[in-house]
């Protein structure tokens, strides 16, 4: 079966009050806009502020009177690359598209990433790569003529 | 029938099913791996759809659809891993004939049950879509506005243990629909934040590629390795086949119950696959056999989530109101290329009549393909995640920038690959803030119409027939969990008096 590297369970009261809190934020700024546009916006962030409220409070009752466990010693599981890893990742790839373009960024991407991972087959990785940039240039700028993104370091160098 | 040989004729065109190919293609490699599903495919295949004739693009993402759907139970089958949430119920027979050497009719059994499946759906579909056409016309704002809350709260339901965090994600995705220029009167730019951006809504596409597409990448990374190590492949698919047939009242019972719950709005196939496991298994003279390899508790889920795969595309067409997740993301893809869903369906031409033969042919599509390639994309399973990770990441960049390219489109999708990260791991179903994001500006339009009608006051939700019936069954399945509870005590009770 799939494994998927635990959480820890109160994180959960951390989006609770994320989402109230937006709900809250939505519902006071429905009565700076007209009747109609208001209405129905200030029902529902009304109802989610409620329910979220109503969960997070639920939760950290449980919490609360739950009874204090003896303690249990949980196995690690390995990860690969953690998901801040991925999320820091993707920042990067998105600024080098804005810098270099889509194909050069991804050929980067394709070769940078699963080295981060802990990939290190070299052919394989680098042929990754160059496929990809291949296949974006063909299929996107030529066959289905989608105009991709060219890197604002390039258009400097054209003008 | 001229308009049906017609949209057979366009269907059957060689450019529309060289693209039937590649997405059964496409399909079958998504469903194969586990989280990845039919909605994921769909997303990532959308941008490709933008230059191409609209029934083109419609037939190549049914096929995706069908064939992901179907794709999914290879690993099922194979390693015991299902390849998405509509293929739980097919581990539990499918894996032990595995063990017991018979993987090969067990993807037999799969395959020939899927196209059963989708032909049973695609018969209903046909039946039944005109007359709730007819149905549709009929009905007015309030009962639309019922029907889009209806939707969103079954499907918040359908979240097993997590009723409340799908009617708070349902409800997050409403006001998600509220940014930007409001549908009532286009007077107000809601919720920007001074943004000129965000003025324009946030798009719908790159929200859904960050939650389901960007979210697995980030976890796929996570978990290093490979998806399996080994399986080997053994005995006969044509015996598989053979099985299939000697069990036409299981076939029948899955049908019935995969269309059933296809109609329903937002319950999928996942709730298709186990419903349709267990009452094969109550209807069985052997019950005890379920769970050991018994082919019957195979094929009842396979021809159910195949039969909801195309039953989920019948309120989408004929109303407007997605089925599912991931049929939310094909009524987008409709009216992205100008094709009106709802009961102005079939009064644009030949063009509705095309997608229908499309949906047939998908079913062939992915039986042949299933046939002769499912060995081999289930092979798909040894590619080291690390790879697979930044190929995803690629994908769902190129799915939210070539939209409206725009980079602050991909950013969104960063965002909310973040979000779907951690809503996976909280085990909270993302699918219902989606619905809520798709459905915002049906239903806030169709309530202010509703109100206008009814002198702005409440009642005329109350007091329509239509209506008022949608709200009893809505507020019957959210009580039910509660109500069930209560009657089982009441019951007890009466036992022991």
């Amino acid at each position: 079966m799939r494994t998927v590297v635990p959480i820890v369970k109160s994180q959960e009261n951390w989006l609770i009050l994320f989402l109230c809190s937006l709900a809250v934020y939505f519902f006071i700024k429905t009565f700076s806009y007209r009747p109609a546009a208001a209405l129905f916006p200030r029902i529902v962030s009304a109802i989610v502020a409620i329910l979220s409220f109503y969960h997070l409070a639920e939760n950290i009752w449980k919490a609360l009177i739950k009874q204090p466990e003896a303690e249990i010693t949980v196995a690690e599981i390995p990860v690969c690359l953690p998901w801040y890893g991925s999320f820091v990742l993707a920042l990067l790839y998105l600024l080098l598209i804005y810098l270099i373009g889509f194909v050069f960024a991804t050929g980067l991407f394709m070769i940078f990433f699963p080295v981060a991972a802990g990939y290190r087959r070299w052919p394989v990785i680098i042929t990754t790569a160059l496929a990809t940039a291949i296949l974006i240039d063909l299929s996107f700028n030529r066959l289905l003529q989608i105009q991709l993104h060219e890197g604002i370091l390039f258009s400097l160098f054209q003008q | 029938m001229q308009l049906w040989l017609d949209g057979f004729a366009i269907a059957l065109q060689p450019h529309n099913l060289l693209y039937l190919l590649v997405g059964t293609a496409v399909g079958l490699f998504v469903g194969v791996l586990p989280a990845l599903g039919a909605m994921f495919g769909i997303v990532i295949m959308l941008p490709f759809t933008f230059k191409m004739p609209a029934v083109t693009s419609i037939i190549m993402l049914v096929a995706i659809h069908a064939s992901a759907i179907y794709g999914d139970s290879i690993t099922s089958i194979l390693i015991n891993t299902p390849g998405g949430v509509g293929s739980v119920a097919s581990c539990w027979d499918g894996y032990p004939m595995a063990k017991q050497g018979k993987s090969a009719t067990a993807l037999g059994i799969s395959t020939m049950g899927s196209l059963l499946g989708g032909i049973i759906g695609w018969i209903t579909l046909v039946a039944i879509a005109p007359l709730l056409t007819v149905f549709a016309i009929k009905i007015g704002a309030a009962e639309y506005c019922v029907l889009g809350i209806m939707a969103l709260s079954l499907l918040s339901i359908a979240a097993k243990g997590e009723t409340i965090k799908g009617v708070i994600l349902a409800g997050f995705g409403l006001m998600l629909s509220f940014v930007g220029q409001d549908p009532v009167e286009g007077l107000n730019y809601r919720f920007t934040f001074g943004s000129t951006y965000l003025e324009d809504g946030l798009p719908l596409v790159s929200v859904t590629v960050g939650l389901f597409a960007l979210s697995q990448a980030m976890l796929l990374v996570e978990e290093g390795g490979t998806i399996a190590e080994v399986f080997e492949l053994s005995g006969s698919l044509w015996e598989g086949i053979k099985e299939t047939w000697r069990r036409p009242l299981t076939i029948l019972r899955g049908g019935l119950i995969g269309i059933w719950i296809g109609i329903l709005p937002a319950l999928g196939v996942s709730a298709a696959n186990i419903i349709a496991y267990f009452t094969e298994k109550k209807a069985s003279k052997e019950p005890e056999t379920f769970g050991h390899g018994n082919p019957a508790g195979l094929l009842a889920p396979e021809v159910s989530k195949n039969a909801c795969g195309v039953g989920d595309m019948i309120p989408t067409f004929t109303l407007g109101i997605p089925g599912s997740a991931s049929t939310a993301i094909l009524l987008v893809a409709l009216t992205i290329h100008g094709l009106e869903p709802g009961p102005r369906f079939f009064l644009s031409g030949t063009d509705p009549y095309a997608v229908f033969a499309g949906i047939l042919l998908a079913q062939f599509a992915f039986f042949i393909g299933g046939l002769l390639l499912a060995r081999y994309f289930s092979k798909v399973v040894f590619i080291p995640n690390a790879l697979i990770g930044p190929i995803v990441i690629f994908l769902s960049f190129i799915g939210a920038y070539a939209m409206r390219n725009r980079l602050l489109d991909v950013l969104v999708t960063v965002l909310f690959g973040l979000i779907g990260y951690f809503l996976y791991k909280l085990r909270w179903p993302s699918p219902c803030l989606v619905l809520g994001l798709v459905l915002g500006d049906l239903v806030e339009s169709n309530f202010h119409r509703a109100l206008q009608v009814g002198d702005d006051t409440y009642r005329v939700f109350f007091t329509r027939p239509i209506s008022l019936v949608l709200i009893i069954i809505t507020a019957i399945f959210m009580l039910w969990p509660y109500l069930a509870d209560a009657i089982k005590m009441f019951v007890e009770r009466r036992k022991a008096l």
